[in-house]
């Protein structure tokens, strides 16, 4: 399971260059969710996503991580393989799927 | 204490209306109980009357105590509306006027009033003040989600190294992205509106 916390409880900006202390999305997806992402598909298991325990969110930072990884591996893929978790934000599993199909 | 001398007040006007009225009865009518009139009483009529008076409270207080509740809970709903509306709007006032977009408060300030708006429309459906799935309250979810986003996906501000015309378009794009969000929430306050109203009616 990839906790986003562990990351970062301040999720940030989209892009790395905005700043070193930006915890951007372009950094997580760099460092934390392709990684998981392709170990997840070589091992053919789910990868989850947990989005709690942070400060919140923004739609660049989610946009940018899966829409992202979606634009990189295809959308149908993204969808399948990840399975999120927002006790705290339920609602936002929907956005996310959303992001990751119009990605 | 208003309650009981509106009580008193009433009390006091029917015994002088009533003194006044057996004067007139006496005085102009001739009507007479003979003392000697004798009654019977059925002991299963007392029985009756009894279970009647003990029925009629049973009812009046189980009635008042349901009425009682169900009003305090629409009154705790339609409060948390009102407040979230005020809530709302001077988080989003701060927000534009300190030029907040895509930043941490931005984000945590929005998890907090989408988780909390979230929270009333679920206690309105499950207190059955508004339906499942209600257009409304849905399309009042959505517009939120709409302000999160306009808020949170805004163009970067332009800075000194960048060319006047990008620049322009940057600036641009930031008053567009504003005058959608003042749009936005002239919406949402009108949705908020309904959705108490809805919840007044019921």
């Amino acid at each position: 399971m990839l906790f986003v916390k562990t990351f970062s409880i301040t999720p940030g900006s989209r892009y790395k260059e905005e700043g070193k202390k930006a915890h951007s999305g372009e950094e997580f997806r760099e460092k934390f969710l392709e990684p998981n992402f392709s170990t997840a598909e070589k091992n053919n298991i789910k990868l989850i996503v947990n989005l709690d325990g942070t400060i919140g969110y923004g739609t660049s930072w989610l946009e940018e991580v899966f829409g992202g990884l979606a634009r990189k591996f295809g959308n149908d893929k993204v969808l399948n393989r990840i399975k999120f978790i927002s006790e705290e934000e339920p609602y936002l599993v929907e956005d996310i799927k959303q992001y990751i199909k119009d990605a | 204490m208003h309650k009981y001398v509106k009580l008193g007040l009433a009390t006091l006007v029917g015994i002088i209306a009533g003194f006044y009225l057996c004067i007139l009865i006496k005085k102009y009518t001739v009507l007479t109980i003979d003392p000697t009139v004798s009654f019977e009483i059925n002991p299963l009529e007392i029985f009756t009357m009894l279970a009647t008076i003990l029925l009629t409270i049973y009812v009046a207080r189980t009635i008042g105590k349901a009425n009682d509740l169900e009003k305090s809970e629409k009154e705790m709903i339609a409060h948390n509306l009102t407040d979230f509306k005020k809530e709302f709007c001077s988080k989003i006032n701060s927000m534009l006027e300190q030029n907040e977009f895509d930043s941490v408060l931005t984000n945590s300030n929005f998890k907090i009033l989408r988780k909390r708006i979230d929270a009333i429309v679920s206690l309105a459906v499950d207190y059955k003040f508004v339906p499942n799935n209600d257009p409304q309250s849905n399309e009042l979810l959505n517009k939120i989600r709409d302000v999160w986003e306009l808020f949170t996906n805004t163009p970067r501000t332009a800075n000194g190294r960048t060319t006047a015309a990008v620049r322009n378009d940057i600036n641009r794009l930031r008053l567009e992205q504003i005058s959608k969000i003042n749009m936005a929430v002239i919406e949402i306050e009108k949705l908020l509106f309904q959705l108490t109203m809805k919840v007044h009616r019921r």
